[in-house]
């Protein structure tokens, strides 16, 4: 194979996985405010003293979507898209594309469950505004396979993306 | 048990809604409580410190007011709900009551006791000159029987009476139907059969042929089988091989009481089971069932009210009225 036509394609798979990961993750989230957001939105019509202790439950599917995105700068820094001098194989890049979209999969499931469990949450609050630090480790719970997956990206991206990989590559070219 | 919907999202606002005004539903507790206050005004007292209060008008002191201040509670709520909710078909099962006691008034040239909801102004108006052509398909046919023109009373009041029973128990099964809901069709289901029942029993007590029953009554599926072999079933004792499932069960049971008794410990067992039933909607965080569960309980709430007021106002006997108090949804 052409050596720019192989870079060409490894830099192509590694932008679409970071594109993949912060899109799913963002609409994940998106979904998962939008869940949270209507319960918000009832019970603040009858209690509105409550915002402030329901816009934290209302916060929480919305960090899937900052994971997204700090998976995305981590694939673009460590590709050296952001540097200029983007070499990337086309194992490597067939390898990020998979983990972006391992991980936004991961981000966009986990944040529409978490939106459900902040609704749970909400209603909790609704009745017993006592409970609010119980009711804050339920969506907290989902969050926890959201942040292994962020782990994971970042493990991952930092071992596929070693400069003596890339050097190794130009050599064998 | 059965299954929840899922997916509700839709229903997320007006569920949100609810999670408050469960917290300020009262309890059976509650209601024992007051069922043994002896003082009635000891028990308008107490009712002071419940979300009855912001509905109580000063100088209440009849029945008739005090069944106006409870069913203004009931109904701004279940409105209020109506608005909120994504489709209205379950809040206007709990307003249709309503809504056919101003059909029913119409139909006699009379003007409406409640707000309007399921039927407008217009349509009230057009069925008092005897024009039922904007109602529903599914109560149409019926209607037009027994729509008199220009308001001039009808000539059977029984008919009628029966008419609009069948009518309203249908238009409440297609409204439930809508919402394709396990949980809510099966209890719909449930309190049609129950109030069928309580209809047939009270007219064979009071020697009505059962034939003027089936025949104005139906069709009510799926329940045509089973009103038609009812009514041809004079022997009372014979129903309870009859009816069927659960309310079969309570039917049997509750006929061994006093007979006196039958009818209203009848309608109490059924209305506690399916409190019982709708209390499994509390596990859902958003969906239909949520607002017909709570609206229920509000209902089965405002029973409990008039029971232990009018019990009160009446000087009825605590242990009496304890033991009707009904089950209730917190």
């Amino acid at each position: 194979m052409d050596n720019a036509l192989a870079i060409e394609i490894g830099r192509g798979l590694a932008i679409a996985g970071a594109g993949l990961a912060v899109g799913l993750g963002c609409s994940g989230s998106g979904k998962g405010i939008g869940i949270a957001s209507q319960a918000v939105g009832g019970v603040l019509s009858e209690k509105p003293d409550l915002f402030g202790r329901l816009l934290v439950l209302l916060a929480l599917p919305g960090t899937q979507g900052f994971y997204g995105f700090i998976t995305a700068i981590l694939i673009f820094v460590r590709s050296g898209l952001i540097t200029g001098q983007m070499i990337i194989t086309p194992g490597t890049g067939l390898a990020l594309f998979v983990l972006g979209f391992g991980v936004g999969l991961a981000l966009f499931f986990s944040a529409q469950w978490q939106g459900e469990a902040s609704a749970a949450s909400i209603a909790l609050v609704a009745r017993r505004p006592e409970a609010f630090g119980r009711s804050v480790i339920l969506p907290a719970m989902v969050e926890t396979y959201a942040v292994v997956a962020l782990l994971v990206a970042i493990l991952a991206i930092n071992w596929l993306t070693a400069s003596n990989d890339v050097t190794a590559f130009i050599r064998a070219q | 048990m059965k299954a929840l919907s899922k997916g509700q999202h839709r229903w997320g606002f007006v569920c949100g809604q609810i999670s408050v005004l469960e917290g300020r539903l009262m309890s059976y507790d509650f209601f024992m409580t007051l069922g043994g206050i002896e003082k009635s005004e000891d028990v308008l007292h107490r009712l002071q410190e419940t979300s009855l209060r912001e509905f109580m008008v000063p100088g209440a002191e009849t029945w008739e007011d005090w069944s106006t201040i409870i069913d203004s509670y009931v109904h701004s709520q279940i409105d209020e709900l109506k608005k909120a909710s994504p489709s209205p078909e379950i809040t206007d099962v709990f307003l249709l009551n309503e809504d056919y006691v101003n059909l029913k008034r119409a139909i006699n040239g009379k003007n409406a006791l409640f707000p309007k909801n399921v039927f407008s102004e217009s349509r009230l108006n057009e069925i008092a000159s005897g024009n039922p052509a904007l109602f529903p398909e599914i109560i149409r046919p019926s209607i037009s029987a027994i729509a008199n023109p220009a308001g001039a009373q009808s000539e059977n009041p029984i008919i009628t009476d029966i008419v609009l029973d069948g009518c309203y128990l249908r238009q409440y099964l297609w409204l439930i139907s809508k919402l394709n809901c396990p949980l809510l069709k099966e209890w719909s289901e449930c309190r049609v059969l129950s109030k069928l029942i309580v209809v047939l029993w009270r007219a064979l007590k009071a020697g009505h042929n059962l034939k003027i029953y089936q025949q104005y009554l139906l069709p009510l599926e799926p329940f045509n089988h089973l009103i038609s072999e009812l009514c041809a079933t004079t022997e009372l004792r014979s129903w309870g091989n009859i009816i069927p499932g659960i309310i079969g069960d309570i039917w049997r049971e509750c006929f061994e009481v006093s007979e006196d008794e039958q009818i209203s410990k009848f309608e109490q067992k059924v209305s506690d089971f399916i409190t019982q039933q709708v209390k499994q909607a509390k596990l859902q965080t958003m969906g239909p069932e949520r607002v017909g569960a709570f609206c229920w309980g509000l209902n089965m709430e405002a029973f409990n009210l008039k029971l232990i007021v009018s019990g009160k106002l009446n000087g009825l006997p605590s242990n009496m009225l304890k033991d009707r108090i009904r089950q209730t949804y917190v």
